[in-house]
């Protein structure tokens, strides 16, 4: 596992970086329209 | 090396397509059950299940005597008294019957004080003051009724008044005569006349016509009074006198029959052959002017030479769509004459300013096409541009216009629910649903005319004999291929837009639309689409094989063909099937068990969004299949790139699911938003990061333009056909929503062909369309062709 790692960190800190960045973008995104559409994304149930 | 993965990807997905059809559809549900449903061979519900105690009719054994109906309590006395329950219109009733009621007996009182042969004429007046009632509907007439009605009543009440003065006094006179309290007679006149009138001097008769008169006149004013701001909504009205209304109510005798003539087909054939053609010629200025710009900026006078072909392939295309605008004219007033009288009375001003801006186009066309090698360079090249942008300003506002008739039969407004045009003119324009037609019909335009003038690359590249006019014609190709797809992209959004404004205008227009009969038009719909894109994906694919480099990114290509086809897949899963008994039975129900939740809007929303990212990424993959980045951090932009794919799909993967299956159907419709948004922002940021990356890129090799399969080519026709295939049927279920009326809600169509035909006739009709269309467009082709050869003869002419 450390080998895999090692041998992709220059593909997998990026990717994880922008998996991490992109998706809490997304989330607040889904969060706005949501809730602009006057539905709370949390408290739907 | 030549790439060839072409016929790899052609295969990956020939066998998807065909496991789709088999899984989807199967023998029985699309060739089977509906075939038979149309041709009228359908057995029906068997008689056992008619026989079951749910399908009989409920009244049936309702008990329905005098006893039971007289003993029934109806609604309990505490619902009765709720608000909701009060007849809305009882104050307003109260308030015309009491005021004028009031009114009349204060004028009648105030003419004849203390005079009780007065009070029985008030009941008459009053009951007669019911007519304003009417006021609402025929202000002017109600007004008039009203003030004749009251004159003669009060008339009559005040000649029955000095009928019965008449009588006391001659009654007392006789009295006089005959009675030994003859002394009394003098003092009964006085005491009548008294009543009558104030002057004991005056003589009953007069009294009586001095009534007559004063009464009359003050209680018309009073009732004039009373009716004062029904009268002035009645001035205004005679001032904006109604110009054309109601919607006339017309029967089979008003529309004109051709022995051996459909006037539906043929007003279907010609207004939708019409239809294609001008959304070529309005599309093909858009991309010319753009490309135009671009050869300016770049100063690489290919460009130029491209636009200038484009625009020549437009011009006998614009003889055809004008001819068969005029064709539709006249189809449409010798078979719907009365809805056209209808529609031309509210749209006048428009339809007459539309006349005069297709002089103004077709000035505009002409001096941009054949000014073209004249307004070359410097200022004269951007008075040619200004001219190509006059031309589509001219263009896209003739398109609105029309637009604004169409949808006026889709969402009437300015009218009232008799159909009495207001005069408003803007707001007959302006109605409901024409803003979301407007934008959907511009980008499918785009698309359409750049799939159009693709498939013409494609059948110029075909016959090209030269290397050099295989390059340039795989070069427009490639070109019109990219604007078919850049405005296909955001399509199925701006089609969503316009779906939920119909659903908004009109919730039973939106449900026959997805819900009823035509939702399965939306599947072949589907597979159309679907197409589009494996086509336009197919093309770029093959279209890799121009660049050297383009190996690297092979063996990507198989995934995404797996993906989109997949995507495909379930962008068609029908809902419902149209079944047998015995298939419903060993269905287990009109779902399918694991197909069914695929058939329902937040999985097809999920599917298209994914189906665009994958295509993006195609052109992605494409635009750096010849180019080797320089910056320093292109392995980070690459995991950058992968994070967004990454993230965005999860995201449109939850909202999808999640959203779409776990929750109500609030979530689920709200849901479609952030997934759209979703799409839309990794198709920007992906765009950005790349155009970062590969600033200053390396070429590989210079692209081969030219060196590209036949079997791509076929791809740009297939797109040419399904877009004119699409945008027929597309367009019928548009128009076919009216159902039975010409205006909906306003202008019944009493037509003999006022019925919604088979799904199987109205493809069939869709199609012939589309042949005489493809036929007609291969006349054009076949013209540009022809305008450029040259027959050397000897001997024929004088030297």
């Amino acid at each position: 596992m450390k080998a895999i790692i090692e041998r992709y960190k220059e593909f997998l800190i990026p990717y994880g970086a922008g998996l991490g960045v992109f998706g809490v973008a997304f989330f607040l995104l889904d969060l706005l329209m949501m809730n602009l559409q006057g539905i709370s994304l949390f408290f739907h149930q | 090396m030549r790439p060839r993965f072409s016929a790899k990807a052609g295969w990956v997905i020939g066998v998807w397509v065909l496991a789709l059809m088999i899984i989807n559809f199967g023998p029985t549900a699309w060739g089977g059950s509906l075939a038979r449903a149309d041709s009228g061979e359908d057995p029906g519900l068997p008689a056992e299940i008619l026989a079951m105690p749910v399908m009989a009719d409920p009244l049936a054994t309702a008990d329905t005597s005098a006893t039971a109906v007289a003993e029934d309590p109806g609604l309990p006395a505490e619902i009765l008294a709720m608000p909701v329950m009060a007849d809305p219109l009882a104050a307003a009733k109260d308030a015309v019957e009491s005021a004028p009621a009031t009114a009349v007996t204060e004028a009648v009182e105030a003419a004849l004080p203390d005079a009780p042969v007065a009070i029985p004429a008030v009941p008459e007046v009053a009951g007669v003051i019911e007519a304003p009632a009417a006021l609402v509907a025929e202000p002017v007439a109600a007004v008039e009724t009203v003030q004749e009605t009251a004159v003669t009543a009060v008339e009559e009440a005040a000649s029955e008044i000095s009928a019965t003065v008449e009588a006391a006094v001659e009654a007392a006179e006789t009295a006089a005569d005959a009675a030994p309290v003859a002394e009394e007679a003098p003092e009964v006149i006085a005491a009548v006349a008294e009543v009558a009138d104030a002057e004991p001097d005056t003589s009953a008769e007069e009294v009586a016509a001095d009534a007559d008169v004063e009464e009359a006149a003050e209680s018309e004013e009073a009732v004039a009074e009373e009716a004062a701001p029904a009268e002035e909504a009645a001035e205004e009205l005679v001032e904006e006198e109604p110009l054309y209304g109601p919607a006339p109510k017309l029967t089979a005798k008003d529309y004109p029959q051709i022995a051996g003539v459909n006037g539906r087909v043929v007003v279907w054939l010609v207004a939708q052959l019409h239809l294609w053609f001008a959304a070529f010629v309005l599309a093909v200025p858009i991309f010319v002017f753009i490309i135009e710009a671009i050869g300016m900026k770049t100063r690489d006078q290919r460009y130029d030479n491209m636009a200038y072909e484009f625009i020549k392939v437009s011009i006998t295309a614009y003889s055809l769509t004008a001819i068969l605008g005029g064709f539709l004219t006249l189809s449409l007033l010798v078979f719907y004459p009365d809805l056209m009288l209808y529609l031309t009375t509210i749209f006048k001003e428009s339809m007459f300013y539309y006349a005069l801006l297709f002089f103004a186009e077709s000035a505009c066309l002409y001096i941009y096409y054949y000014g073209w090698k004249w307004l070359q360079g410097g200022f004269k090249k951007w008075v040619h541009l200004t001219l190509g942008l006059l031309l589509n300003a001219v263009g896209t506002v003739l398109m609105l216009l029309a637009n604004s008739w169409l949808t006026f039969m889709m969402s009437p407004a300015g009218v009232d629910a008799s159909g009495t045009f207001s005069g408003d003119t803007w707001a007959a324009m302006h109605n409901f649903l024409w803003n979301p037609i407007n934008l959907h019909r511009v980008v499918a335009n785009v698309a359409y005319g750049g799939s159009v003038v693709g498939a013409y690359a494609a059948f110029k590249f075909l016959s090209s004999r030269t290397k050099e006019e295989k390059a340039h014609y795989d070069w427009m190709g490639y070109t019109a291929n990219f604007i078919a797809i850049s405005a296909l992209l955001p399509l199925p959004f701006a089609g969503y837009y316009l779906t939920a404004e119909i659903y908004a205008y009109s919730q039973q227009m939106g449900i026959t639309l997805m819900g009823g009969v035509f939702a399965w038009l939306f599947i072949i719909q589907a597979v159309l689409i679907g197409t589009l894109f494996l086509s336009a994906n197919y093309y770029l694919w093959c279209g890799m094989g121009r660049s050297d480099g383009a190996v690297r990114y092979n063996k990507y290509i198989k995934y995404f063909a797996a993906v989109i086809v997949g995507a495909f897949l379930v962008w068609f899963t029908p809902h419902t099937l149209v079944l047998t008994n015995q298939e419903l039975q060993a269905l287990g129900g009109p779902y399918h068990k694991y197909l069914g939740p695929l058939g329902i809007m937040p999985a097809k929303n999920t599917a298209v969004n994914i189906m665009i990212l994958f295509t993006a990424l195609s052109f992605l993959v494409y635009r750096r299949a010849n180019k080797t980045p320089v910056v320093s951090w292109v392995k980070a932009g690459n995991a950058a790139q992968f994070a967004l794919f990454t993230a965005g799909i999860i995201n449109i993967l939850i909202l999808g699911i999640y959203y779409g299956y776990f929750t109500n159907t609030v979530y689920k419709v709200a849901a479609s938003i952030p997934q759209v948004l979703t799409t839309l922002v990794v198709l920007v940021a992906s765009g950005v990061i790349d155009s970062f990356m590969y600033k200053g890129a390396k070429e590989v090799a210079p692209l081969k333009w030219g060196r590209v399969s036949g079997r791509s080519q076929y791809a740009l026709f297939l797109l040419a056909v399904s877009f004119t295939w699409l945008m027929g049927l597309m367009g019928y279920i548009r128009s076919g929503i009216r159902q039975h009326w010409h205006v909906v809600d306003i202008m019944r169509d009493n037509s003999p062909d006022a019925f919604t035909p088979t799904l199987g006739y109205a493809a069939n009709v869709v199609s012939v369309g589309t042949i005489i269309f493809m036929a007609m467009v291969i006349f054009v082709f076949w013209l540009a062709t022809v305008s450029g050869r040259k027959t050397p003869v000897t001997g024929y002419w004088r030297t």
